[in-house]
């Protein structure tokens, strides 16, 4: 069974290009605008990883992953945080906040897989 | 692809004109760290985006002004109001470089612009610049032994908890297996008695040794999300493949275990990456920015101003469910029509909620099509913030009710037409400050934009605090122009208007007067386009006021439906002030035709004559009294039948001559009613 | 939608105006109406008869005779309204025009239709793209776009 990815970022474009990079990659994709957005696909289906932006409104990135982590089912799902921070902080901010992994935009497509591969297979 | 590429750009042209705002807003109150912190992020989106849409001029840039601003962000310095203007001309060069294959040129702007950035940058960092570039140099010390084989003895002792992010170690354990020949131990020492064994946590840890031809770096990566919830050691072994010497390994444990410095190989080499590791990494690229980064990042600050739950739809569907919601209007206006002759009660009463859901359905339309006239202001700012410093004039815009909407389509007209105004008001209007001091007036000069809506229309005001114009120059101008002959009396509102004539301006050489005209005619013709009308006030050396009034949409409008012989027309609704009913013999054709309606004389235009010719006239007729510039017109008519609800279809390719009519109606009956453009129409008869 | 004159149809619809003949690709014609009510458009130049409602469409219509310079006419039975489609400017406009009455179809190979004569009726050859004969009689071929883009026009300097 396919791999589901479900992507959070409040840019359309950035949305788009992922969602369609993973489905050319043989990956399920749920798309959602924001971390609120996001939530409502987290209703007991199976999900295999998150890619959520960092900056979103309504909910941010830290926000959802605080979120998805209090919901059982998800409480181990893999999650890579988008950012461009290069900012330790921020990232040690994403991990306290329980992210698995974060990717630095821009990042080429083959890194987007690569990264993936880390943490689901 | 390009789709995405096409959707990207106008998210950058939202990023721009998003800047542009917050960065007028911080000239007001250059403290403000929440809008830096937005200008900060909006930079930082186009950066990373930018890179990942293949439009790295873009990226290189912004990470630039990125850098610039975060010394305002991290509170060491403050911004000033050449920061500002550096910032919105280089947000100009950025939209040239929204290119997707740049040339020299752009690459050359690039570069400008990036020099340019990092003189403003040592600007606010004289000091501790210097300083800062030295930890640039990279290490291609350790790159260049990349190709033969080392080996590298890892420990990964993960924290108990790190199952909890997400993490799957053994996913980790297997990359490294990818990167090269592995020799791996797995331990069990930290397992606790079966009873307390929790299922959620990892008590596993893995020793191994790995041969690759992998740098040190490719193996931290592998650790790279995992630093800081384990316990990494990764230690160099040998400078060749040691993998199958298991005496060699044997003696790197044991030096370990006894402390011992592992000698078997230069110690310089010794490698030792412990969670401290990914910080190194971070802090090097950071130094590529130049700038000692702040590590203040606040959680909630998404772009919470825009926190409105929206979609973003394709302005051409917008466009195609007016349409429809047009034909289900004049569908509608059919079914009311059969049902009035039918008399079918059951069939009325579907009819009557049928023709509420439409009603509905068409306010829902028009909310979606609608925007807020504020969309505009930044433009306008923007023109007031550039024209203040060219001119030397200090002029604050104001601007209110600007939340009124209006059609996406008439915004998208009306700008030009308030650029100009503001243009007008800012060159010939506003004085300059000695002049202002002068007369007793505040230095600083004021702009005001108001809106409102009034039921169908908006009305959009401009006002300038400026010289006002100047009445008997105009009246002058107009008679040397031979608009006006000198015999006519008009009072002073009315000569003001002469500024929208098309002769008005182009008379003579431009001079300061002249100027306050120039174009006026195409800003009418503009706004007459659109169904809206507009006029001046002035007060000498008070305010010059522009009022612009417009219907809400250009394809449904209200309008009152009106019968001159056997034909239908409809008269836009925002544009009628009152009807009277007169005895027909009250319009007598006279020379000067004028009808006293309410002690007034307004003059009139009997359409039942110019429309229908000399067949049987009625006794009793309407007039519709419509605006006409700033004063009154009468349009009679036989019939007024009643308020109308009008989807307003093109009529195609006319004759030339024919402007009279700006669309037609598809009435009930299936019959056409045309659309009286009354601005031309009086025009062309008076 | 312009319907593209696809290479090798060649259908053309004659129509008569006065005594004379004309013919115009099927292409480009999108409808033959019935004469129904023209809305009239007050202050309008003669040739241009007024507005219809054609299926929720407003479209103008012209004058057949009087566009192309001919006598004006009582409307008969046979009167017919053409819509056609045509190209200007970039954009895509719909049309009628009243005739006196509608032929026929009729299939013409290209090498069948000649040149314009500018010979003694005078046909201007700007609005024409060509002639032929059928059944012994002229058949003039007619140039729809060039003669929707410019105004009244002289299609004929003598006439009938």
């Amino acid at each position: 069974m396919p791999k589901q990815i479900l992507i959070a970022d409040d840019s359309e474009s950035i949305r788009e290009i992922l969602a369609f990079n993973l489905k050319n990659a043989g990956y399920e994709v749920l798309v959602a605008k924001d971390g609120l957005d996001a939530m409502q696909f987290l209703d007991g289906r199976s999900i295999d990883l998150v890619l959520t932006d960092y900056h979103m409104p309504n909910l941010s990135g830290l926000e959802l992953i605080v979120k998805v982590r209090q919901i059982e089912k998800y409480k181990f799902i893999p999650i890579l945080v988008l950012t461009t921070e290069k900012q330790v902080e921020i990232i040690r901010e994403a991990r306290d906040s329980g992210a698995t992994g974060w990717l630095l935009k821009p990042f080429s497509t083959d890194k987007l897989l690569q990264t993936l591969r880390k943490i689901i297979r | 692809m390009n789709s995405f590429v096409e959707k990207f750009k106008v998210e950058v042209s939202e990023y721009f004109e998003r800047l542009e705002s917050r960065l007028l807003q911080l000239e007001q109150d250059p403290e403000d760290l929440q809008i830096i912190g937005d200008i900060f992020r909006i930079m930082h989106t186009m950066k990373g985006s930018g890179g990942m849409f293949g439009f790295d001029l873009l990226s290189d840039v912004t990470h630039d002004l990125e850098s610039l601003f975060e010394i305002f962000r991290s509170k060491e310095k403050i911004v000033d109001s050449e920061v500002i203007s550096f910032t919105l001309n280089s947000i100009d060069g950025l939209k040239q470089l929204m290119v997707e294959n740049p040339t020299d040129e752009n690459r050359l702007l690039a570069s400008k612009l990036k020099s340019d950035t990092l003189l403003q940058i040592t600007r606010f960092s004289q000091t501790d610049l210097n300083s800062e570039i030295g930890i640039l140099p990279g290490n291609s010390a350790e790159n260049s032994i990349e190709a033969k084989q080392t080996t590298y003895y890892i420990s990964f002792v993960p924290d108990e908890n790190i199952l909890n992010n997400g993490t799957n170690p053994l996913y980790l354990i297997d990359e490294l297996n990818a990167l090269g020949e592995c020799n791996i131990q797995v331990s069990f020492d930290r397992l606790p008695p079966l009873a307390e064994i929790d299922p959620l946590k990892c008590y596993i840890s893995w020793y191994l040794f790995i041969s690759t031809s992998e740098s040190v770096d490719t193996l931290q990566d592998v650790f790279i999300f995992v630093a800081n919830s384990a316990l990494i050691t990764i230690q160099k072994v040998a400078n060749e493949n040691v993998i199958h010497k298991e005496a060699v390994l044997a003696a790197f444990l044991n030096a370990q275990i006894n402390e011992e410095p592992w000698t078997l190989l230069e110690s310089n080499l010794q490698e030792s990456a412990e969670s401290n590791e990914v910080d190194r990494v971070e802090e090097k690229e950071i130094a590529g920015v130049l700038l000692k980064s702040s590590t203040e990042v606040s959680k909630n600050t998404g772009f919470t101003q825009t926190t409105v739950d929206s979609i973003r739809v394709d302005s051409g569907k917008i466009d195609l469910y007016m349409n429809l919601v047009s034909e289900f209007i004049t569908a509608q206006s059919r079914l009311e029509q059969i049902s009035s002759n039918l008399k079918n009660p059951e069939l009325e009463l579907v009819t009557e909620t049928f023709e509420k859901l439409n009603r509905q359905l068409r306010d829902n339309a028009f909310d979606m099509s609608l925007i807020p006239i504020e969309s505009l202001t930044t433009r306008l700012k923007r023109l007031v913030h550039d024209l203040s410093k060219s001119l030397d004039k200090e002029v604050v815009l104001v601007t209110e009710g600007l939340e009124a909407e209006l059609d996406k389509n008439i915004i998208e007209k009306l700008i030009e037409p308030l650029l100009h105004i503001v243009r007008n008001s800012m060159d010939h209007g506003i004085e300059s400050k000695s002049e202002r001091l002068l007369k007793q007036k505040n230095a600083i000069g004021t702009i005001s934009v108001k809106a409102y809506t009034v039921g169908s229309y908006v009305q959009i005001e401009i006002e300038d605090d400026g010289n006002g114009l100047n009445v008997d120059q105009i009246r002058e101008k107009a008679i040397a122009s031979g608009l006006i002959s000198n015999q006519e009396n008009l009072t002073d509102a009315e000569v003001c208007q002469l500024i929208f004539e098309p002769g008005f301006s182009t008379s003579e050489s431009v001079n300061s007067l002249s100027g306050r005209g120039t174009g006026m005619d195409v800003v009418r013709n503009c706004v007459q386009s659109m169904r809206g009308f507009i006029e001046l006030v002035s007060e000498r050396d008070q305010f010059t006021r522009f009022i612009i009034k417009l219907p809400l949409s250009l394809s449904i409008i209200d309008g009152l439906l009106v019968q001159i012989g056997d034909s239908f027309y409809i008269i836009p609704s925002s544009l009628v002030s009152k009807l009277y009913l007169i005895k027909s013999e009250l319009l007598k054709k006279e020379i000067n035709q004028v009808v006293e309606l309410d002690g007034v004389q307004i003059p009139y235009l009997n359409l039942h004559e110019e429309f229908d010719g000399d067949k049987r006239v009625p006794e009793e007729q309407f007039v519709v009294v419509v605006f006409y510039g700033n004063h009154f017109f009468g349009l009679a008519v036989d019939e007024v039948i009643r308020e109308y609800q009008a989807a307003i279809k093109p009529l195609g390719r006319m004759p030339k001559s024919q402007n009279l009519f700006s669309g037609a109606s598809i009435l009930g009956s299936g019959q056409l009613a045309l659309v009286i453009d009354t601005n031309k129409l009086i025009q062309k008869y008076s | 939608m312009v319907a593209k004159i696809i290479d090798g149809l060649n259908s053309y619809l004659t129509f008569r105006l006065g005594s004379e003949l004309f013919a115009v690709n099927v292409g480009l014609v999108t409808k033959i109406l019935e004469l129904t009510k023209i809305t009239k458009v007050p202050n309008s130049p003669k040739y241009f008869k007024g507005i219809i409602n054609l299926f929720g469409d407003v479209m103008p219509v012209f004058d057949g005779r009087l566009k192309f310079g001919f006598q004006e006419s009582e409307n008969t039975r046979e009167t017919c309204i053409l819509i056609f489609a045509f190209e200007f400017d970039g954009y895509t406009y719909n049309s009628g025009i009243t005739v006196d009455s509608v032929e026929k179809v009729l299939i013409f190979e290209p090498e069948l239709i000649m040149p314009a004569p500018i010979s003694d009726k005078g046909y201007n050859p700007e609005f024409i793209n060509g002639m032929a004969t059928f059944n012994n009689e002229s058949v003039i071929f007619l140039n729809i776009e060039k003669i929707f883009s410019e105004e009244e026009i002289k299609l004929i300097t003598t006439v009938e």
